[in-house]
This record gives structure tokens, sequence and C-alpha cells, in this order.
């Protein structure tokens, strides 16, 4: 007894060193350096004591403060069961830590480590003289990394980035964020394949005294199977709002992308290049693009899904190309072209679109070979084209001389665009029409699916209403306040 | 009667704004369900009021799942979108409001510290997109428990 008493407990302290305890680590901007306690923290970015910090370990930085001796390069990783936790928290100070490297290191936060998760901050791009960026995370690392609340605020006079990624990963996640006044927004490097999550972030202003293709988001020439961009807010950016060119298996859903600069602007999300394929596009909103603009651009990829989003004010609604890709319930206002097909593409299913406008057409070319059917062309658009090419299921298509939306595009009750739709077997079992609801029965035409109540098995839920849009950098806003007005014109938030 | 009461239950299962606490409480329900009438498409605001009362320590804490029976979006605060006021009996000192994400994060930025006993006062915020769970803290509110305070909370999703 006595003697595995003794076994157990030498076991238990040959363990406590293996189990570790998460420390608390504290550094401040400035003042006199200590030990990295909160008692005596470091003082300054470039005193933390990379050696002391320990998988599981935290690192505060404090509000209100603005850290200016250097960037933040993380010097150590942590493990898939201890990540290191870099948070913005400590202190009695108001807002965001600040880190501003200015021209002593080109990225504001760097990592090249991984298992590493920074929260809760606001960086200004270093600068090189060349280029620099708010985060780069490095080749180095394998992109097990999560970046979330932290703001990149450029300064809108030289080239940068927001946030370059070199390396993609499952548990890669950057999430509400924020970039303005940078060059590109979140970049993933050229030829880095790999999944991801890029949700809720809000990328706006871009500074656009260059003139290269720089883009809102970008994942580009690579196998980016299970990589997901969702509920994100792309304006005022040039080249494209989203730019997939060359990615494949690549999902695009709940995104806004709207009002580019007035830089180089090619379109709103763009697919596409021969080796991009698989790639998924549904319930986007697109809009003021300007009328030489394609909303979203499939650009030769092939094998691609494009549905239930709303593209208005740009030129084409969907510019479509390459072999085999499907576009199915969207609601296109278009100025120019609803649906542009270029030639000699096949395979190619459009089906359930309202297609609506100054040309709202559905336009085909010389070798194009679509199967298309019960959509709906409004004041006397329709299926024209040039050359020789095929298209089937016209009997089924409707034409109206008002598709009867509301004002935000919805269904009214009384469209007759309701349950006028085909089901598309393997689609919409699993899908979700702009507003997030599922599709029961015959589908609807667009990419709204008008329910007046729909169940999901737990509960009732209430067909949503939409109104006028807003970008939330508008002008139209106040300075620290919101104008919200409810249905008689009043404001809902008491200024008083 | 039997209509009424179906319509009743309807109403509150579709509420999409679920507070777990035993010390703070849905006070409003006019507009707690998503508000569609306001910021822009594809956006939505909901104002959602809360009353919360301080237990023996002189605090009060509630979590919050904003939009269970709703899509995806972007959830965020911006502009004067928090306010807070004494209920009755008011706090008996200067308290701190936190509001933390899934991920601990006080997305008021320590802006919720010194809340007055007396005053309703405003808190304004920076565009700050927000998780859908979030917990709501009172600290130092009293010494001890039963006093009272509202929050009023404007939230954004847009998607």
């Amino acid at each position: 007894m006595k003697r595995a008493f003794f076994l157990v407990t030498l076991m238990m302290l040959l363990l406590l060193p293996a189990m570790g305890w998460a420390t608390d680590w504290y550094c401040a901007a400035t003042g006199t350096n200590g030990d990295g306690t909160e008692a005596n923290p470091w003082a300054g970015l470039s005193n933390i004591d990379w050696n002391l910090i320990q998988p599981g370990d935290t690192l505060h930085l404090y509000r209100g403060q603005t850290y200016n001796d250097q960037g933040l390069t993380i010097g150590t990783g942590g493990n898939s069961s201890a990540w290191i936790t870099i948070i913005g928290d400590a202190g009695a100070g108001t807002g965001k830590p600040i880190i501003n490297p200015g021209t002593t290191t080109r990225y504001a936060l760097r990592v090249d480590y991984d298992y590493i998760d920074v929260r809760n901050l606001q960086l200004v791009p270093g600068w090189n003289g060349t280029s620099g960026a708010g985060i780069k995370i490095s080749s180095s690392c394998t992109g097990k990394v999560r970046i979330i609340g932290v703001d990149v605020v450029g300064t809108n006079d030289k080239k940068t980035a927001g946030i370059l990624i070199g390396a993609c990963d499952p548990l890669l996640l950057i999430d509400r964020c924020t970039v303005s006044g940078t060059s590109w927004g979140i970049n993933i490097a050229d030829n880095v394949a790999g999944a991801g999550t890029i949700s809720n972030c809000v990328l706006h202003d871009f500074y656009i005294g260059e003139t290269e293709d720089y883009d809102g988001i970008r994942a580009r020439y690579a196998d980016h199977t299970g990589l997901v961009i969702e509920n994100c807010d792309v304006s005022g950016f040039q080249g494209d709002g989203i730019d997939l060119f060359g990615g494949s298996g690549i999902t695009v859903k709940g995104c806004v992308v709207h009002d580019p600069s007035a830089g180089s602007v090619q379109g709103g999300i763009k697919l596409g290049g021969t080796d991009s394929t698989n790639n998924v596009v549904t319930r986007c909103i697109v809009y003021n693009l300007g009328s030489s603009h394609p909303g979203i651009n499939f650009n030769t990829g092939s094998s691609s899904t494009v549905s239930y989003c709303l593209v208005y004010g740009c030129g084409n609604g969907i510019n479509v190309s390459g072999n085999d890709n499907k576009v199915y319930n969207n609601t296109l206002i278009g100025s120019d072209h609803g649906i542009y097909v270029l030639a000699s593409y096949t395979g190619i299913e459009i089906k359930n679109n309202i297609l609506s406008g100054i040309n709202g057409d559905l336009y085909l070319n010389d070798g194009d070979n679509v199967e298309g059917g019960y959509n709906c062309f409004v004041n006397d658009s329709s299926v024209m084209g040039s050359g020789t090419y095929t298209y089937t299921g016209d009997a089924t298509d409707l034409y109206a001389t008002d598709s009867l939306l509301t004002p935000t595009y919805h269904l009214s009750h009384n469209s007759p665009c309701i349950n006028a739709g085909t089901t598309i077997s393997g689609f919409h079992e699993t899908a979700l029409d702009i507003d997030g609801q599922p599709i029961l029965g015959t589908p609807d035409i667009g990419c709204d699916e008008r329910k007046a109540l729909w169940w999901d098995g737990r509960r009732w839920h209430m067909q949503k209403l939409m109104v006028e849009y807003r970008p939330h950098n508008s002008s139209v806003q106040d300075e620290g306040t919101n104008d919200i007005l409810d249905e008689s014109g009043s404001n809902i938030l008491d200024e008083s | 009667m039997k209509r009424i009461l179906t319509l009743f239950a309807m109403f509150f299962l579709m509420l999409p704004v679920c507070v777990y606490a035993a010390d703070v409480t849905l006070t409003s329900t006019d507009n707690s369900s998503w508000q569609s009438t306001m910021v822009k498409v594809g956006e939505e605001v909901s104002e959602i009021e809360l009353e919360w009362t301080t237990n023996a320590s002189g605090n009060a804490e509630c979590t919050m799942q904003l939009g269970t029976a709703l899509p995806a979006g972007i959830y965020y605060l911006q502009g004067k979108c928090i306010e807070t006021k004494p209920g009755s009996p008011a706090p008996t000192s200067s308290y701190t409001l936190t509001i933390k994400d899934s991920y601990s994060v006080d997305v008021l930025n320590g802006q919720g510290a010194g809340r007055s006993t007396s005053l309703g006062e405003a808190i304004y915020i920076d565009y700050t997109p927000i998780s859908p769970e979030l917990t709501l803290s009172i600290t130092g509110a009293s010494s001890g428990s039963g006093n009272k305070g509202y929050i009023k909370m404007i939230i954004h999703r847009a998607r």
C-alpha cells in the first residue's frame, strides 16, 4: 500500500510539469519594464520575453494604449490543446489597444507559429519603405491561427494590405475583423492552398492611389476546398470585391459587395480561371458597381454554382463562361444583360431566375448550349443572342410585365413568381433563400422564397421584409449616432 | 380562446432573443424581434431592453443568444447603441457594465465603467461586429441584492 502510494505520488510529480498551468502575461505600451506580471508588466512590445510564454498562456495588452516601439511579432506557438492567446483587454482604459509600428516593422502583427489566437486589437500597418500590412500570417506556420475582432486601419496614403495569409488550414479563422485605408483587404497568397474561414468581416474605403489589381478579399490559383467566406461586407474597393480566380472548392455565402471605389474596378465576385472548379456563391448581394462591371463573373471557371443571389445596379448581372456551371434562383436587376453567356460553353443550366432591368435579358452567343426554363423575364426582356446557340426549356419560361417585387426586391404577395419555379434535385433539398429560409414545396422564382410563416421543426418563423440599403459608411449617417427610423419615420433612438 | 392561446404561443416562440439568467429579465418585448424597417437591404435592427437586479454580491449577469431562430449574418453595434439607466431601488454605487462576446472580449472596450446611479447614459460604439452570443455583466452596483437597473441595446444584423 505504502509502495503504491509512493508510485502514484511520483507519477503525479512527474506529470505536473507536462500539465502546466496557464499564465497571464501583461505588456504595457510604455513605462518601467517589469517581469510581465500584472503588477509589473513588460513595457513595450520589444520587451516581451517570449521564452516565458508557454502553450495555454495569455498575453494581455492594455486598452486605450498605443504601442509604437515596434510591431507585435509573435515569438512562440501553442499546441492543439493549448493555444496561446493575445488579447487587448487589460487595464481600465477604453478602446482597443493600438499597435502602430510606423517604419520600425513591416507588419503590425506577424504570426510565424501555429495555435495562436489574437483578439481585440487595432492595427496600423507597418511600412518598410516599399510595402507593409496590418497582419502577416506567414508560411512559417501552417495556418492554425485565429484572428478575431481586430481592426486594421490604414493611413490611406500608401500601398499596404490588411491581412496577408501565407498558410491555410481548417482551423484558420478570420472573424469580425475590419479593414480600411489599405490597398488590399484580406489576401491569401497566390498558390497557397487549403481551407479556413473568413467570416463577419467588413472591408471598406480602400486606398486607391495605386493602380494594380487590388481586391477586397482574394483567394487565387489554388485548391481551397473547405474555404468559406461568409457574411462579409466589401465596399470601396478597386479590382474585384471578392476575387477567386484560379481558386477551387470555395464557398462564398451571405456576403455583400457594393459601392466600389472610383479606381480601377473589375467586378463584384469573380470566380474563374480554367483551373477553377467547384466553387459556390450563394445568398450574396452585389450592387452599385456601375454599368460596365458585372456583379458575378464565372470567368471560365467550371462546375460551379451561383444561387439565391441578388444583383442590381451593375452591368451584366452574371457573366457566365466555362462549362457545366449552374445559375439557379437569382434576382438580377441589371442595367445591361441580366445573364450574359460567352461563346461556346456547354452544360450550363440557368433556371428559376428573375431577369429584369433595362436590358434584363439572357444573352447567348455562338456555340452555347444552355438548359434553361422557369426563368421570369420582366418587361420585354427575353432570351436573345447572336450566332447559333441552343436554349432548351423556353416553354416553361415566364414573361411578365412586372414581377411585382417589393422595393427591396422581395416577392410581393401577388407576384407571378411565387411557386412558379422548378425543383432541382440535389439542390433545393438543402438550399436556403437569400434570407436564409429553407425552400418548402415548389420553389419560387428568384432569390426570395416567399412564405408567410415556416416551421423549422422547433418553431415558427416569420417572413421578413427588407428596406432601403444604407451602407454603414454612408454619409447619410451622423457622426457617432444612428438615425434609425420606424415605419412612421420616427427615430427609434431617443436622441434627447 | 384556443386560437388566441395559439397566437400567443407563436408570438413567444418567434422571439429571437433568448436570455439566460435569474437576475436579468427581458423587460420589453415590443422590439425584441428583428425589425426590418430600418437601415438597409439585408439589414435589420433589434432593440432589446433588459432589467437587471443585483444578486447578493451586488452583481448581475446574463447570457443572451441572438438570432437562434434566424439566419446567420453580421451582428454589430454602431453609434449610440447602448443605454443604461437606474431602476428602483437604484444602484447604490457607480457600477460597470461589460458585454463580452463568445471569446470573452468586452465589446464595449471598457466604456461601460462608471455608470451613473441616478442618470440615464448612452454609450457610443464604433462599428463593432459582435458574436451572436453575448454575456452581459453588471458589477459593483451595490453591496447586496435587490437593486435594479435597465440596459437598452440596439443591435444591427446585416447579411
